[in-house]
């Protein structure tokens, strides 16, 4: 699983983070309008952006005095194949996993 | 998304005593762990096989790029089932380890989300950003 992923899996393992990922996914937002339906201040939301921000599932324009998060859907949607990733890797763990049980086998 | 997903099964002609071992010993996860695509020096393999402790190795990519992959057993139960947690995430692994005709039937299950994921509030929550997801998808370019 690629490091991403693997951050954006925790980072996305906060409710609050959750709220503002379904939020951008509905538009981009600047900290201050993420803020508005939240009871948070607005460092609160800006820490959580920051957390989005490094595990690339956020990412933050400038517009003269504006920054405007925008969600990097591509990432996220990186999420619903993880699954698919981890059978992918098992699969491939248990063929090694098998011929190594066949050394081992011989060998002893 | 809440409940563990069937990630793998095999067939082994293996007693599962064997099979427990290769799960457990450094020497045998180095072997198989990083399966065709990356290797682990097996000098990075730690076991502390005891609920609670911790099993942690590096996969080494074919691009040289390392990294150190962290887990806490959750359960142990000789030879038959292993349950570990990955740090970062909490994703949750459990192994099985059945006999089955003279050799061993092996499944892998894992939860597809993290445990702050796994209630029905959650998942629907998760639901509706993939639902947004999709509707994002669909109006952009």
């Amino acid at each position: 699983m690629p490091a991403d992923l693997d951050s954006a899996f925790a980072a996305l393992g906060d409710p609050v983070r959750r709220a503002l990922v379904a939020r951008l996914a509905r538009g981009d937002a600047t900290v201050g309008e993420l803020a508005e339906p939240f009871d948070l201040t607005p460092q609160a939301i800006s820490h959580h952006v920051g957390v989005l921000r490094r595990c690339g599932l956020v990412e933050q324009r400038r517009e003269g005095t504006r920054r405007p998060c925008r969600l990097r859907a591509e990432q996220l949607s990186l999420l619903s194949t993880w699954i698919d990733d981890q059978r992918r890797v098992w699969s491939d763990r248990l063929d090694a996993l098998e011929q190594h049980l066949a050394d081992d086998g011989a060998v002893g | 998304m809440t409940s563990d997903e069937l990630i793998a099964e095999r067939h082994l002609a293996a007693a599962p005593e064997r099979v427990w071992a290769a799960f457990t010993s450094p020497a045998s996860i180095a072997a198989f762990w990083g399966g065709s695509h990356a290797t682990v020096p097996v000098g990075s393999v730690t076991v502390d096989l005891r609920p609670g402790g911790e099993f942690a190795l590096d996969t080494r990519a074919p691009d040289g790029s390392s990294r150190r992959l962290r887990f806490v057993y959750v359960s142990i139960l000789e030879p038959h089932e292993l349950v570990f947690d990955e740090t970062t995430t909490g994703l949750r692994t459990t192994v099985t380890i059945r006999p089955a005709g003279g050799g061993t039937h092996l499944t892998v299950h894992q939860r597809g989300l993290p445990p702050e994921l796994r209630t029905a509030q959650a998942a629907a929550g998760l639901a509706a950003i993939l639902a947004a997801l999709d509707h994002h998808l669909r109006r952009t370019p």
